[in-house]
C-alpha cells in the first residue's frame, strides 16, 4: 500500500505540471542569487571605482562573475523544459 | 617575438660626477631606460634631486596654476609642441620675463571674475525690483504699520484665504503681501513652510533702487568690456607660457629623477632596464655621448624563475611589442593584472581563441553583421579612448568568428536561412540544415563542454611549456599532471555519455594524474582537484547565453514581423513594424556583443589564462620626453 503511494507520487512529480514548476524554481531562485551576490559585489565595486577609477576594467570582470548562477539555472531550466 | 614579453636586461649607468646633468638630459632624450629606485650598497648612498631643482619648481608651480586659467581664456593650446628643447638657462629666463605680465593677468582676471559676478547679482536684483515695481503699489505712501514681503513666484491669493493678510496684489510672475507688523511673524512661517521663494520689501522704494542698480549694471558692463580688452591684449604677450611651462616641466623631471639614483664620493649610479635588443646600441650612444666618464654593464640575466620571489626592483617590466592584429587583445590586461615580463604573453592566445568563443555565443550571422558595423563605428569615432578603439577592433575580428557560428548554427538574425529565402523571395528552398541551439540543446552542452576542456588542456599546456623554459621542473610536472587529469576527465564523459568508449584509460589516466598533482602540488593541490569540473561547467555559460540571445531573436520574430497587406494602412502599419523589428533586433544585437564579450573574458582571463600567467608585472615605463615632444616618435631605438 506504502510502496503504492510512494510510486504513484513519484509519478506525480514527473507530471509536465511539476517539471515547469522545477524549471520555474531553477530559474527563478538562481536568478536571485545571481542578482544578490551580484548586488553585494556591485555596491563594493562601486565605491572602489568612486575612489579609484582606474579599477573599473578589473570591477567589471568581478561583477560578471555571479552571472555563472543565473546562467546554470538557466541551463537546468532548459533541459527541465525540454523534458514537458 | 610574440610569444613572450621583450627579454629585458638589467643594467648600472655609472657616471663620473659632475656628467649627471647631461646623461640625465641624454637618457631623457633616448627614452629607452626604465629606472629603478636603486637601494644603498657599499659606498653609493641614496642620491638627491639636482639643485637646479628648486630654481625649476617656483615658477613651474605658479604657472602651472595660471595655465589653467590663461589658455581656455587665450585660447592657447596647453599642449604646445616644440621643435626644439631650450636650454634650462633660456627657459628660466623666459619664466622670469614672463612671470610680471602672467601676475597681471591674473589681477586683472580676478577683477573681471569679481565683475562677472557683481554683474549676475545686478541683473537677478533688477529682475526683483521689476517684479515689485509691476505690482503697481505707491510703495512711498505705505504705512508705517504693514510690512510687506514679495514672492518670486506666479501665485495666486488662495493660500492666503482666512490668513491674517491686508492685501494681496499680483505682479509680474510674482504676488506683492501686505500685513499687520504683528501678523508678518505668522505670515513668513507660511511662507517659510510652503518653501516660497520670498523677501522682505526693501525698507527703500523698489523703484528708486531699480533704477540705481541699473546704472551700476551699466558701469559694470562698461568696465569688464574694458578689463576683457585688456586681458585679450595681454594674451599675445603670454603665447609663450605653454612652451616655457612643457620645457620646465621637462626638466623638473630630469631633476627630480635624479633622486632615483645613487652616489659616491665619486660616481653616480643609475639602475634601470631596457630591452636587451637595444642594449648594444645604447651601449655604443653612451660610449659615443661621454667617452669613458660613463660607463654601462648589465646586473644580471637570471633566469626568470630564478627570481620569482625576489624584490620588486628585481622583477623585469613588461614590455609586449605585439603586432597590430593581436595588439587590441592587449585591452585585457586592464580587466586582470599585467603579465609578469617573464610571463608567456597572453594576449597572443586571446586573439587565437576569443574570437571563436565570442563567435560561439553570438553565432548569428545577422547580429555579427551589426556587431561589425557597431564595431566599425565605433572605431571611426576618433574621441573615444584607446581602450574603446581597441575593443572596436576585437569586435571587428571577432565578428568573423561569429559570421561562421552563425553558418553553423544556421541562424540569421534568429531564422534559418530558408525562413529568409521565403520570407523575402518566395523561395522554398534550403541549401541546409543547420545545428539549431534551441532544439539541440544537450548536445550544444556537450559541445561547449568539449571546447572548455580543450581550452584548458591548452592553458595547461602553455602552463607546462612556461614551467619548463623557466626550468622549473616542479611546476611543469605539476601542470602536465592537470593536463592529463582534464583529459582523463574528458575521456570518461565521453564514455558516460557514449560519445566514444575510452572510459577504462580515462579512469586510469585521472588516477595517475590525481596522484602526481598530490606529489608535486601537495595537499592543496588535492583540494583543488574538483575545480576541473567547476572550470569545465563554467563554459555552459557559452550555451545558456547563446541561447537566450537566440529564443529572444525568435521571439521578436514571431511577434513582429512585419506584414505589408492591408492597403494603406496596412503599408503604414508594416512600416512602423518594420523599424520596431530592426530596432529590436538591433538592441538583441548589442545585448549579444556585450554579454560574448563579457563572459568570453572572463572565461579567458579567469579559467584559461591563470593556467599560464602569475600576473603582478610592472610596465615598461621608460624615463622619457613627453609623447608631444618627440619629434621622432615611432622610430626604431638604434636606427
Amino acid at each position: 500500500m506504502a510502496t503504492e503511494a510512494l510510486t504513484s507520487g513519484l509519478q506525480g512529480l514527473s507530471s509536465p505540471g511539476m517539471v515547469a514548476i522545477g524549471a520555474a524554481l531553477a530559474m527563478g531562485l538562481s536568478a536571485l542569487a545571481g542578482a544578490w551576490s551580484q548586488a553585494s559585489v556591485g555596491s563594493s565595486a562601486m565605491g572602489l571605482v568612486s575612489e579609484r577609477p582606474e579599477y573599473v576594467g578589473n570591477v567589471l570582470i568581478w561583477m560578471a562573475l555571479p552571472e555563472i548562477l543565473a546562467l546554470l539555472g538557466f541551463v537546468i531550466a532548459f533541459l527541465l523544459i525540454g523534458k514537458v | 617575438m610574440v610569444l613572450w614579453p621583450e627579454k629585458m636586461v638589467k643594467v648600472n649607468v655609472f657616471a663620473v660626477k659632475g656628467t649627471e646633468y647631461a646623461l640625465l638630459k641624454f637618457l631623457h632624450k633616448e627614452g629607452v631606460l626604465h629606472f629603478e629606485k636603486g637601494s644603498e650598497k657599499g659606498a653609493f648612498k641614496k642620491g638627491a634631486p639636482l639643485p637646479a631643482l628648486d630654481a625649476i619648481s617656483k615658477p613651474l608651480v605658479y604657472f602651472k596654476g595660471i595655465m589653467d586659467i590663461v589658455c581656455p581664456f587665450c585660447a592657447l593650446n596647453p599642449l604646445d609642441v616644440h621643435d626644439e628643447l631650450p636650454s634650462l638657462r633660456e627657459v628660466l629666463s623666459a619664466a622670469s620675463s614672463l612671470e610680471p605680465r602672467a601676475k597681471h593677468f591674473e589681477e586683472l582676471y580676478k577683477q573681471k571674475e569679481n565683475l562677472v559676478s557683481h554683474i549676475s547679482t545686478l541683473t537677478e536684483r533688477i529682475d526683483v525690483y521689476g517684479k515689485m515695481v509691476s505690482a503697481g503699489l505707491s510703495y512711498n505712501k505705505l504705512s508705517k504699520s504693514l510690512k510687506g514681503f514679495f514672492i518670486d513666484m506666479d501665485i495666486d491669493s488662495t493660500l492666503f484665504e482666512n490668513k491674517p493678510i491686508e492685501k494681496f496684489v499680483k505682479a509680474e510672475d510674482g504676488a506683492v503681501i501686505l500685513v499687520r507688523v504683528e501678523n508678518a511673524g505668522e505670515i513668513e512661517t507660511i511662507l517659510r513652510d510652503e518653501n516660497l521663494p520670498y523677501e522682505a520689501l526693501p525698507e527703500e522704494n523698489p523703484k528708486k533702487l531699480l533704477s540705481k542698480y541699473k546704472d551700476e549694471l551699466a558701469d559694470a558692463n562698461n568696465k569688464l568690456e574694458k578689463v576683457k580688452k585688456e586681458l585679450k591684449a595681454l594674451c599675445a604677450e603670454l603665447s609663450e607660457l605653454p612652451k616655457v611651462v612643457n620645457s620646465l616641466k621637462v626638466y623638473e623631471e630630469e631633476a627630480t629623477v635624479a633622486s632615483n639614483s645613487l652616489e659616491s664620493d665619486h660616481l653616480i649610479l643609475i639602475e634601470g632596464w631596457l630591452p636587451k635588443k637595444h642594449f648594444e646600441a645604447f651601449k655604443k650612444k653612451l660610449a659615443n655621448e661621454f667617452g669613458k666618464r660613463v660607463y654601462v654593464q648589465p646586473v644580471m640575466e637570471k633566469e626568470p624563475e630564478e627570481h620569482a620571489h625576489e624584490k620588486s626592483e628585481d622583477m623585469p617590466p613588461t614590455y609586449i611589442e605585439n603586432p597590430d592584429a593581436i595588439k587590441p587583445y592587449e585591452l585585457a590586461f586592464g580587466f586582470s593584472s599585467l603579465p609578469r615580463g617573464d610571463d608567456l604573453n597572453p594576449a597572443l592566445w586571446y586573439a587565437l581563441t576569443f574570437p571563436f568563443i565570442y563567435g560561439m555565443i553570438i553565432g548569428d550571422v545577422g547580429y555579427s553583421i551589426i556587431s561589425l558595423i557597431i564595431a566599425y563605428l565605433l572605431k571611426k569615432a576618433k574621441p573615444y579612448s584607446e581602450a574603446v578603439q581597441n575593443l572596436a577592433n576585437v569586435w571587428i575580428i571577432a565578428s568573423v568568428g561569429g559570421i561562421v557560428w552563425g553558418v553553423i548554427f544556421d541562424e540569421w538574425m534568429g531564422a534559418s536561412h530558408a525562413f529568409w529565402l521565403n520570407a523575402l523571395f518566395g523561395v522554398n528552398n534550403a541549401f541546409y540544415h543547420g545545428f539549431h541551439r534551441v532544439e539541440l540543446f544537450t548536445l550544444l552542452l556537450g559541445l561547449t563542454g568539449l571546447v572548455g576542456g580543450i581550452h584548458l588542456l591548452l592553458g595547461n599546456l602553455l602552463g607546462a611549456y612556461a614551467a619548463y623554459v623557466h626550468g622549473h621542473k616542479k611546476h611543469m610536472v605539476a601542470k602536465t599532471g592537470w593536463f592529463f587529469l582534464i583529459l582523463g576527465f574528458l575521456m570518461w564523459v565521453g564514455s558516460y555519455l557514449n560519445v566514444w568508449q575510452l572510459s577504462l584509460p580515462g579512469i586510469i589516466l585521472m588516477a595517475v594524474s590525481a596522484i602526481i598533482i598530490g606529489v608535486y602540488e601537495g595537499i592543496m593541490g588535492l583540494v583543488e582537484l574538483p575545480s576541473v569540473v567547476s572550470n569545465i561547467a563554467s563554459y555552459f555559460r557559452i550555451a545558456a547565453v547563446g541561447v537566450a540571445g537566440v529564443i529572444l531573436a525568435e521571439l521578436i520574430n514571431k511577434m513582429l514581423f512585419p506584414s505589408f497587406s492591408g492597403g494603406l494602412v496596412g503599408l503604414l502599419t508594416g512600416l512602423i513594424m518594420a523599424v520596431v523589428f530592426l530596432a529590436l533586433h538591433a538592441a538583441n544585437a548589442f545585448i549579444a556583443m556585450f554579454e560574448s564579450t563579457v563572459q568570453g573574458g572572463r572565461l579567458h582571463i579567469l579559467e584559461f589564462a591563470l593556467k599560464f600567467i602569475r600576473g603582478g608585472g610592472k610596465p615598461y615605463r621608460p624615463f622619457s620626453l613627453p609623447s608631444f615632444m618627440l619629434k621622432k616618435r615611432g622610430e626604431k631605438y638604434g636606427n
